[in-house]
């Protein structure tokens, strides 16, 4: 019995284990108030339905965040994502409306371009010690006017079957996409947990100049996740263009790092580093995309899904932090002093 | 690099050479630059981003950062419109967009303050609620018909010549002249440097934490509601949809000027300056003519990483010391 007590206070004191609770209630609610939340059919051999849509849609935003934790674990910040994003789908759609280069060959090339412009925000960041905010900033501002230049500012389209199936092909019944959400998740995780690199991640999170003492190889830990999160947000942003095959220069991936460090945020991965959690920010990312996809639903229009954002993210770190308890201590004394 | 040289080349310094140099090179590339017609319509394009920006140094120099400038400004836009077209005086209406923007500051000081939540995602929340609360109340773009409105759209010093330096200019020079007095001779103003300095050492000097945080978030809510103002006279209409991404803008602009995101140094001046750098540019843009919004970016982006570079190298602070 104590064993088993000891065990749940461990469980409640994980990282994602709020997130949990809050993302279940909400289907729960979902469920029960949504007319045809929880339907599911089984058509041409392939499940349909509001959940099936739900995971699918929340696959990008889940890539992104991912490689978001990765660097927010290292007391960084990526504000260049959403931009890396449309690079990825602008290079991918023009070399595929353009050249006859095989689909996997094209998906190489835009993901080792994620790779390179993640890399550069490494350098700067661990070579030039510029503060991570800004240095992101930089290609946050310019990216997308690269995206521009190099499209002329137009949508790209293709008709390429074997790429759109990235975003619409299915397997066991599934979307495809499920499965590659899934994937990038475990091999993240196993990286990060079995072995050193999410304790070099943590460690130079939590404490630079003890890590630095210890040996770490910390610009090369530091390049290495910038990188990584270039590498997905290129693969996010192919995904959003595979969808409608077509890049959109102008609107792919825009606001998407605030949403990514929202999902990170909200899953309990705390923004000044040192402590990570994959399976909160799988949480979060969820979370998001079934508040959005329920809001619309319900009637409310994306308008309503930016006001229950804020509250979401407002609430959920103001409940998280010890000085709400503190501050309702105070109040509490204050009123029985006055009593 | 010798140490007087070095203290020479302040990051505000630097950005001023560059402007000189941008603007020399631009007249003798483009005929009629150098003219105050181009002076005037460079204020009057500048003047969103330039209230905002102003603002947002307050905030930066404190050690924070506000992602809710655009949203803010676009709320504040969208509330005047919305008044003035159910009747209320101009005036009033934007007398009240100004006290809602400085309260929305208010209220996001107080909860990075007692709740200990950070201001990153403090603002980032505000950003999601003013933009969502402002899309909510005016889906479309609203047009500002009114006789006051259309006097002070047209209002401005003349400069002869029929040209004038439209109000949305004033503004901006009000703006920043005002906020270079705060920032240098008031206790606001002061203290603002010195928690973004050294938040422990300004503590135990007995600098006022709570009232300074809550203070230059105020400011820049005021200075967001300010920018919507101007930007309702820049267009005569309130837009839910104006100033994305302005907030980053602002922040970017303020860097190039010497406004440093670890907090506790830069000048109103100098962010200023950082915001004319901007204008220059797409003004140069604008006279080239065939490259498009791209090139913009692109090369806002390439300013933006030469300044962080010369900061680096120029820095009056010595870089952390490398590893021995």
């Amino acid at each position: 019995m104590r064993v088993e007590r000891a065990r749940l206070r461990a469980l409640a004191a994980a990282p994602a284990f709020w997130p949990g609770v809050f993302l279940a209630a909400l289907i729960v609610l979902n469920a029960l108030v949504t007319d045809g939340f929880a339907a599911l059919e089984l058509r041409d051999g392939r499940l349909w339905g509001v959940p099936i849509d739900v995971l699918h849609r929340s696959v990008p935003v889940l890539l992104v965040a991912l490689g978001m934790t990765a660097v927010i674990g290292t007391k960084g910040i990526d504000l260049s994502v959403g931009t890396v994003m449309a690079l990825g789908a602008a290079i991918a759609a023009l070399l595929l409306s353009r050249t006859a280069l095989p689909v996997p060959a094209v998906i190489a090339l835009a993901l080792s371009a994620g790779g390179a412009l993640g890399a550069w925000n490494g350098a700067l960041v661990a070579g030039l010690r510029i503060q991570p905010i800004v240095a992101t900033l930089v290609l946050l501002v310019s990216g997308r006017g690269l995206a521009q230049v190099l499209t002329g500012g137009q949508m790209v389209s293709f008709d390429r079957p074997g790429f759109h199936a990235l975003a619409a092909g299915s397997l066991l019944g599934l979307p495809l996409s499920l499965f590659l959400g899934a994937g990038v998740l475990v091999l993240l995780a196993a990286a990060m947990r079995k072995t050193a690199l999410g304790l070099y991640v943590e460690a130079i999170g939590d404490n630079e100049k003890s890590a630095h003492l210890a040996g770490l190889p910390i610009a090369g830990v530091k390049i290495a996740v910038y990188a990584l999160s270039g590498v997905l947000a290129a693969l996010a942003g192919m995904l959003v263009c595979a969808e409608i095959e077509a890049a959109d220069v102008n609107n792919c991936g825009l606001y998407w790092e605030l949403d990514a460090i929202l999902a990170v945020v909200i899953g309990g991965t705390p923004l000044a580093g040192g402590r990570t959690s994959l399976c909160g920010t799988l949480f979060g990312a969820l979370i998001i995309q079934t508040l959005t996809t329920s809001l619309l639903m319900s009637g409310l229009g994306f308008e309503a899904t930016l006001v229950v954002k804020a509250a979401a993210v407002l609430f959920v770190c103001a409940l998280r932090s010890p000085a709400l308890a503190d501050l309702l201590r105070r109040r509490g004394a204050r009123a029985g002093a006055a009593a | 690099m010798s140490a007087g040289a070095r203290r020479f080349w302040t990051p505000s310094r630097t950005a001023l050479v560059v402007f000189v140099l941008l603007v020399v090179a631009a007249g003798a590339r483009y005929e009629h630059f150098l003219s105050a017609r181009v002076a005037a319509n460079l204020l009057a394009s500048a003047a969103v981003l330039g209230i905002a920006a102003i603002g947002a140094t307050f905030v930066i120099q404190s050690g924070g950062i506000d992602l809710s400038v655009g949203a803010l400004a676009a709320l504040a836009s969208v509330a005047i419109a919305g008044q003035v077209g159910a009747g209320v005086p101009p005036a009033l209406a934007i007398a009240l967009a100004l006290a809602g923007g400085t309260s929305f500051g208010l209220g996001m000081g107080w909860w990075i303050h007692h709740l200990h939540v950070p201001p990153f995602i403090v603002t980032l929340g505000g950003m999601f609620l003013a933009r969502g609360l402002a899309l909510w109340t005016a889906p479309e773009s609203i047009p500002i018909e009114h006789p006051h409105y259309r006097w002070l759209s047209s209002a401005g010093i003349p400069l002869g010549d029929g040209l004038g330096l439209p109000l949305p200019a004033l503004l901006l020079l009000g703006a920043v002249a005002l906020a270079a007095w705060v920032s240098t001779q008031t206790r606001l103003g002061r203290n603002a440097l010195a928690i973004g300095g050294d938040e422990e050492a300004a503590l135990l000097l007995g600098v006022p934490l709570r009232a300074t945080r809550l203070g230059v978030y105020a400011l820049s809510g005021l200075c967001s509601a300010l920018a919507g103002v101007a930007f309702t006279l820049y267009s005569s209409s309130g837009d839910s949809t104006a100033g994305v991404g302005l907030e980053l803008e602002a922040i970017a602009a303020a860097v190039v000027g010497g406004v440093s995101l670890s907090g506790g140094t830069g000048t109103i001046p100098g962010a200023f300056l950082g915001v004319l750098l901007f204008g220059l540019i797409q003004t140069a843009l604008d006279f080239e003519g065939t490259l498009g919004s791209g090139w913009t970016r692109v090369a806002i982006g390439l300013l933006l990483l030469l300044f962080l570079g010369l900061q680096r190298l120029l820095s009056l602070r010595p870089v952390a010391p490398a590893r021995r």
